[in-house]
């Protein structure tokens, strides 16, 4: 995870922790092997009349909302949530879940390159958190201080894409979430390149280029080109080609979307 | 911006590409030579300022050229590869969504100029200096050093990971710059 390079074997060993494995494995979060199911409505977060969990897989509160596509700008110090979507995430620290609220506004809002809403950063005041995707795959971790805040946690969610729980009451947000979502969890894999304007670099040559290509063009056609150019147009609108050699003799994959003139590459190396 | 299907046509197009295009990112030197052009290599980061973007339609018009062709310099499939746009902001606009992600040459009908995209990093344009001056907004030798110095500024490695890119653009600027060096040489001699 190239955000937190250095803590990946931390990671992996709390990740082993039987708390952790159950919680991500079994649907009640560990079931009676975690003491915090023991209250009566741990299950939907002491809230059963705001939060219904059926099937038992629904996350703990996060407070972690994304809203992305669904507002509007007032002017320079507010947004107006045009529909607002519920939209949690699975947090775990190593002492029980943590409970993480945030109003969204201007002031905690993150913005993409075109200077849209991409979501919003939550202050938190917890100790070690875990952020899980639908599956159950860790997107990411950060050890807080009290007090400090999860800005760069919440980041990372972000950029990974797609990372709640569907339940009932989401499930409308996913597709908003899930647009552009993939070529933002791709790009959180490279490097960026300093001073060049999203131009980013990634290791594993045209075969890692390949894969990349084909996660972000599934379910779409596909034009193979002579010269193993390939391109696409992704449902969100952008378009997307992977070439063998570009000029400087590097696997590229270019991305352009139909907002802005400006492609983002990325440029494999071996 | 239209596809272009009539074969005699595109026969005649992809003639005029085999003349003057080399491993499809580079101008034959000969071609250049032959017709006195200057040829500068732009850095594709200052094509999306918004001011090339309107200048280049703008000159092309001023010389009388109300359309251009843009032709694929590598092989792609049918109906990317042929089109016709006209020379306004909004058919380059086109061309550029249309076709940049691929490599293609831009070029009028009578050869007044020669504009050729390579997806990657820079785009070259070739034609009379007074042109070539006016689409760019700058004197020749102006444009070179933006280019060196933008070519300079990339990184050759980032976290591990090589970088060729300033080598490769170094490379561009040293070959377009000794051919304009000549052909400015040559004019001055006689």
């Amino acid at each position: 995870m190239p955000v937190y390079p250095n803590e990946e074997e931390e990671i992996n060993q709390l990740v082993k922790s039987p708390i952790a494995h159950w919680s991500n494995k079994l649907p009640g979060h560990g079931g009676i092997y975690n003491v915090s199911n023991l209250n009566l409505y741990s299950y939907t977060i002491q809230n059963p009349i705001k939060y219904i969990d059926p099937d038992g897989l629904l996350g703990y509160y996060c407070g972690f909302c994304h809203a992305s596509g669904k507002l509007r700008r007032l002017n320079e110090r507010q947004v107006e949530l045009e529909r607002y979507s519920d939209v949690r995430l699975t947090t775990y620290t190593e002492f029980g879940w943590a409970e993480r609220t945030f109003q969204p506004g201007m002031d905690n809002a993150i913005f993409n390159d075109e200077n849209k809403i991409e979501g919003f950063k939550a202050r938190n005041s917890g100790d070690s958190e875990f952020f899980y995707d639908s599956q159950g795959n860790m997107l990411g971790r950060r050890i807080v201080g009290i007090g400090s805040t999860g800005d760069e946690l919440l980041m990372l969610g972000i950029l990974q894409g797609l990372k709640v729980l569907a339940t009932a009451g989401i499930k409308s947000a996913l597709p908003n979430l899930a647009r552009g979502g993939n070529i933002k969890s791709l790009l959180n894999t490279a490097e960026k390149i300093p001073d060049r304007i999203k131009q980013f670099t990634k290791k594993g040559g045209f075969e890692q280029a390949k894969k990349d290509f084909d996660a972000l063009t599934k379910g779409v056609k596909v034009k193979e080109h002579e010269g193993g150019v390939r391109s696409a147009t992704l449902k969100s609108g952008e378009r997307v080609s992977v070439r063998p050699h570009s000029t400087d003799s590097r696997p590229t994959l270019d991305i352009r979307s139909p907002k802005s003139n400006r492609p983002t590459k990325i440029r494999y190396d071996d | 911006m239209k596809y272009l299907t009539d074969k005699k046509k595109i026969e005649r197009l992809e003639r005029n590409l085999v003349d003057i295009v080399e491993d499809s990112i580079h101008l034959k030197i000969n071609y250049v030579k032959k017709k006195n052009w200057v040829t500068v290599p732009i850095g594709t980061d200052f094509f999306y300022d918004e001011n090339y973007i309107r200048r280049l339609p703008r000159v092309m018009k001023q010389i009388g050229v109300k359309s251009c062709f843009a032709i694929a310099t590598e092989p792609l499939l049918p109906e990317s590869n042929y089109f016709e746009f006209e020379t306004t902001k909004k058919g380059l606009s086109a061309f550029h969504w249309e076709c940049g992600l691929f490599r293609f040459a831009l070029f009028p009908e009578d050869l007044s100029f020669f504009i050729l995209w390579t997806v990657d990093d820079y785009f070259l344009i070739a034609g009379e200096r007074e042109f070539v001056e006016s689409a760019i907004g700058s004197s020749v030798e102006t444009a070179f050093e933006k280019f060196k110095e933008w070519a300079i500024g990339w990184p050759t490695e980032v976290n591990g990971i090589r970088l060729g890119v300033r080598e490769f653009l170094l490379g561009i600027y040293a070959r377009y710059k000794a051919v304009n060096d000549e052909i400015l040489k040559n004019n001055e001699e006689g």
